[in-house]
């Protein structure tokens, strides 16, 4: 376009008369892709072309008549300052003005950017009114300027000049060329040859193949024989075409026909530099990609509750698993894809965003959740879009998926919270021994602050030999796959020694030399522990050991002896290495199995301690089994401990084989007593009465001496009978005696001393009586009893005037009873004998005692469990005493 | 019943007694007492039953009105003679009188236990004997003895 036009231009249809040029034109105009129109004086639209009418969306009739304004709206004012500024030239000196950037407002009421270029105002040949020919270019994209539409001055189109159109064809940036049925260019216009680098004379004449290959010829041909046909309208093909310096363009043709007046055929076509525009679309494509398959994904939301997506880029499948298509539908709204838990705070942090000025910001990382439910982390950083008022429209959000490293950084907060709060101490040294991380725990075991500690070597807290071995123990667990642990004494900052257990490992590090790890324990309180565990051991095992005269065994769920200790092992017993690993129904014979496995068994499985007797090897033993529980009270295993016996056993069978004995040959004497005593009365009882009957019969008949005779051998007679019935009595004691039942002793002495009303009487005795309990007891044996102890006192009181007491004390469970007198008392040495069967202290002349009242008393009271004794001295009267067992329910 | 027993005439009295000194005593005692009687002795359990029984020499034995019967006999002792009485629907209604050598509670539960109609202590006084056998005698051969056997068969 350096040139400008020549006037002869107006020739370019030169060969044509002005009727047949104006039909061209028109043809040309309607296929040019750039909109037309066509001003009056006035300012009004009075023609447009279709590609006008295809823009703006009106039918031709609706714009006709109307301003400027009903095609640009407020940008038509622009148009029509230019128009009525005569239409200034352009500032690059070509044709036509600057172009104007302004919105086509489309009849659907939306806009379509596009360049308009003024091309010119009324031409000199038309005085009448001037009229003003303007193109409009869709712009290709945003901001792009418009390559400057060519200028040519033409007619007006009012009166259909020819000029118009010539105008319009040398303005048009679409390069317009004409060939003949021969494939040779007829005519070209400005911008086709400077499209192709040649002069317009250089072209016309030439074959198209010139500047296309055949192929792309052979299309045009093609395309056109359909046009004929009637097959296609309007077709629009692309090809390359050949400078005239040898590159090549990428145009984009349409073609139409026309038929001369001569009737020839002719082919127009309307070529357009699409070179920048494949660019652009290359250049658009490789963003795209670039985008696409880098890891921010991004968003553009609509700003309408729900956030629906208007674009997204195509990577977002990567990261959400929906691809752009499902979300740009509107089906997800955005906020669907967010956590629930996060939803507030996204719309709370979008909420304050959009109340203030900002143009971008980053929410804290979120979390969303993908079409397979599962959840990521992304990063947003979003961009916020405002309206000329300054309304939001849409958001665009760039998203990261940061997944993986939340997860990662988890796995290190993770790891830093065990090693903070784990009790073991770990620390990280550099190759040179110096601490460069220590936990709080390795603090506290060493007694230093952290801050100490890192920077310091290591020696401070270990000696030399432990750092020595420490690394001959890593190199170990590096190599071989295995985790040794060494003891060693850490040097505390108060200067005490603490046993520690230490393992190691070396961490590579990215630079320089790797460090060494180091986890260590506190083991005072377990070699404490293990002292004390092996003190006790040595204490049981001791106590085991030296268990007498049996054994000590420990058992499992099988009755399998794991443990086996005691004096008689190996000897009485199997040894410890029999016992060991074996079961016990096959370490016995079946007896002693039968005796032990119920008892083992209900310690180990019922937790139940029993004890039994079993005989083993020709001895007797006692077995416990009691459950072994470990700290929370679960049953583990089964304690056995074995005893011999069998001497106790042996002496028990003697002792009761011998209480046996005596018990037979007590009843024995008893019988003997009995029978003798009883047997003896027969005689007896024919030398009384026959001395009787002598003494009744044949007194008068006898002298004094025989009457005294007689009276010596009555005597006798009677007391041998007395004797008799007191040994008939102390034998039948035990077996002669009734059942015990309580006793109320105070009315047994009152029936007593009915019984003794004369005796008493006669001596004139005193008694006083205690409160008397009752016992439990034999009645008749009881009387029998105070009987005997009255008589006695009364018998033995001297010449005095017999005075007895009587009272009774309770002793635990017995009743402690005595009878007082104040009689001639016993001397402390014979104390022992008043008890005995026939002892008698006196002559008979004196007392008329049998000798066996005491007796009589003594194994009255043993047969109840008591006790009776005396004391007494001489002259001094005697109290006898003996316990009785309280009556079952005692109400004192 | 023989028709003679019915008569007032002297009582019959079985003693089965071993011991002659008691037999002695015990004629001496109903001599002393006056008491109208006929003792038949017999010194043991066999001859006893054979005298109830009116068995051997006894063929004539009188049925005796009441029987005194010591325990410890020789051939059958008093227990299997009381007990061969009170088995024999003839012979049950028979007064038995035990005589025991001493009072002793057994003895005594031993004489109600084998229905002896009554016991007594053998005493050692003959005096004291005497009497008993004379209130023995009142009671036994006045009251018990005169019942009609009609009315004792009713």
């Amino acid at each position: 376009m350096s040139e400008p036009a020549d006037r002869s231009d107006a020739a370019f249809w030169g060969d044509a008369d002005d009727g047949e040029a104006r039909r061209r034109y028109r043809s040309l105009l309607n296929s040019l892709g750039e909109g037309v129109f066509r001003l009056d004086g006035e300012g009004q639209i009075a023609a447009v072309n279709d590609a006008l009418v295809e823009l703006s969306g009106y039918d031709r009739a609706e714009l006709h008549g109307e301003g400027v304004a009903a095609l640009f709206g407020e940008d038509g004012a622009a148009i029509a300052d230019v128009v009525d500024r005569g239409g200034a030239t352009s500032t690059d000196g070509g044709d036509g003005s600057d172009p104007i950037r302004c919105s086509v407002q489309r009849a659907d009421g939306t806009t379509v950017g596009c360049t308009v270029r003024v091309a010119g105002t009324g031409g000199t040949d038309d005085a009448d009114a001037a009229a003003t020919v303007c193109v409009a270019r869709q712009s290709a994209d945003d901001g792009r300027p418009e390559q400057a539409a060519g200028e040519n001055r033409g007619d007006a189109d009012r009166q259909h000049g020819l000029e118009g159109y010539e105008t319009i064809v040398e303005t048009v940036s679409d390069g317009v060329y004409v060939v003949d049925q021969n494939g040779r260019f007829t005519t070209v216009n400005r911008a086709y040859a400077e499209m192709l680098g040649y002069d317009r004379e250089e072209l016309v004449g030439e074959h198209v193949s010139l500047v296309v290959d055949d192929d792309v010829d052979a299309l045009a041909q093609q395309t056109e024989a359909a046009m004929v046909d009637g097959e296609m309208e309007g077709p629009v093909i692309e090809a390359d075409l050949e400078t005239a310096d040898g590159d090549r363009v990428t145009a984009e043709a349409t073609f139409a026909l026309l038929t001369d007046v001569d009737g020839e055929m002719r082919r127009i076509g309307v070529v357009r530099d699409v070179t920048e525009r494949k660019r652009a679309l290359r250049r658009l494509e490789q963003e795209r990609d670039m985008f696409a398959q880098g890891p921010v994904v991004v968003f553009q939301w609509k700003n309408e509750p729900g956030w629906p997506v208007e674009r997204v880029s195509d990577n977002v499948a990567a990261v959400f698993g929906y691809t752009p298509e499902e979300l740009e539908s509107g089906e997800v709204p955005y906020t669907d894809l967010l956590l629930e838990e996060e939803r507030d705070r996204i719309a709370a942090e979008v909420g304050d965003a959009a109340a203030g000025e900002t143009e971008q910001f980053s929410h804290e990382p979120y979390r969303i959740r993908t079409s397979d439910g599962d959840v990521r982390w992304v990063t947003d950083t979003t961009k916020v879009v405002r309206d000329e008022t300054g309304e939001i429209v849409r958001y665009l959000g760039y998203l990261v998926d940061i997944t993986e490293r939340k997860r990662r950084e988890r796995e290190l907060r993770k790891y830093e919270t065990i090693v903070e709060t784990i009790n073991d101490g770990i620390y990280v040294k550099d190759a040179d021994g110096y601490f460069t991380m220590v936990n709080e725990a390795y603090a506290e075991l060493t007694g230093y602050d952290r801050e100490q500690l890192v920077g310091a070597h290591a020696s401070l807290v270990v000696d030399e030999a432990t750092i020595d071995q420490s690394e001959v123990i890593r190199s170990a667990a590096d190599t071989e796959a295995t985790n040794p642990t060494m003891e060693a004494t850490i040097q505390t900052a108060d200067g005490d020694e603490v046993p520690a257990e230490g393992t190691f490992a070396t961490i590579p590090a990215e630079d320089g030399p790797a460090k060494r790890v180091g986890v260590v324990r506190d083991i005072t309180e377990r070699k404490e522990q293990r002292r004390r565990i092996e003190e006790s051991e040595r204490r049981y095992r001791t106590l085991a050991e030296h268990f007498p005269n049996g054994a000590v065994g420990v058992f499992d769920e099988d009755l399998r002896f794991t443990l086996a200790e005691g004096a008689v092992l190996g000897d009485s017993l199997p040894s410890a290495d029999r016992l060991e690993g074996t079961r016990v129904p096959e370490l016995f014979s079946g007896e002693t199995v039968a005796d032990l496995v119920p008892l083992f068994r209900a310690a180990v499985e019922g937790g139940e301690t029993h004890t039994t007797e079993t005989e083993l090897a020709g001895r007797h033993w006692q077995v416990w089994a009691t459950p072994l529980r470990d700290a929370d009270g679960e049953i583990f295993a089964g304690l056995s401990f074995a005893q011999d016996v069998t001497e106790q056993v042996e002496r028990e069978q003697r002792l009761e084989e011998l209480v046996d004995r005596l018990e037979a040959s007590n009843e024995r004497l008893e019988q003997f007593a009995y029978a003798a005593s009883h047997d003896l009365q027969e005689p007896l009882r024919m030398v009384s009465s026959y001395l009787r009957l002598i003494e009744q019969r044949y007194a008068d008949e006898l002298d004094d001496d025989g009457r005294e005779f007689i009276d010596y051998a009555v005597d006798g007679a009677d007391r041998m009978r007395d004797m008799i019935e007191g040994l008939l009595q102390y034998s039948r004691v035990d077996t002669g005696g009734g059942s015990f039942e309580p006793v109320d002793l105070a009315s047994v002495l009152a029936d007593v001393r009915a019984d003794l009303q004369v005796t008493l009487e006669e001596s004139d005795a005193e008694i006083t009586v205690d409160d008397l309990p009752t016992v439990e007891g034999d009645d008749g044996q009881l009387r029998q009893l105070f009987q005997n102890l009255l008589d006695n006192a009364v018998e033995y009181s001297g010449d005095d005037r017999p005075r007895i007491d009587v009272d009774a004390e309770p002793a635990g469970d017995e009743w402690r009873v005595s009878v007082s007198d104040d009689g001639i008392g016993i001397d402390p040495e014979d104390s022992g004998r008043v008890f005995e069967v026939f002892q008698r202290l006196h002559a008979p002349d004196d007392y008329s005692g049998t000798g066996i009242g005491l007796a009589l008393c003594e194994r009255i009271v043993e047969r109840h469990g008591g006790d009776i004794w005396v004391a007494s001295e001489p002259g001094e009267g005697a109290t006898f005493t003996f316990t009785l067992p309280a009556a079952g329910e005692r109400d004192e | 019943m023989s028709d003679g027993r019915a008569a007032s005439g002297p009582a019959d009295i079985l003693l089965v007694e071993d011991n002659p000194g008691d037999v002695r005593l015990t004629q001496e005692a109903f001599e002393e007492g006056k008491i109208h009687n006929e003792l038949h002795v017999v010194k043991d359990g066999v001859a006893a039953l054979d005298f109830l029984y009116q068995r051997g020499d006894n063929a004539d034995a009188p049925r005796p009105d009441v029987v005194l019967l010591d325990l410890n006999l020789p051939r059958k002792n008093g227990d299997e003679v009381l007990a061969a009485i009170r088995d024999d629907p003839d012979l049950e209604r028979l007064p038995v009188v035990v005589l025991t050598s001493s009072d002793a509670q057994e003895d005594v539960v031993r004489s109600y236990e084998l229905q002896a109609n009554a016991y007594l202590t053998k005493p050692v006084d003959p005096a004291e004997f005497i009497e008993t056998v004379r209130s023995f005698q009142e009671f036994w051969l006045s009251v018990v003895r005169f019942p009609p056997d009609d009315c004792a068969e009713k």
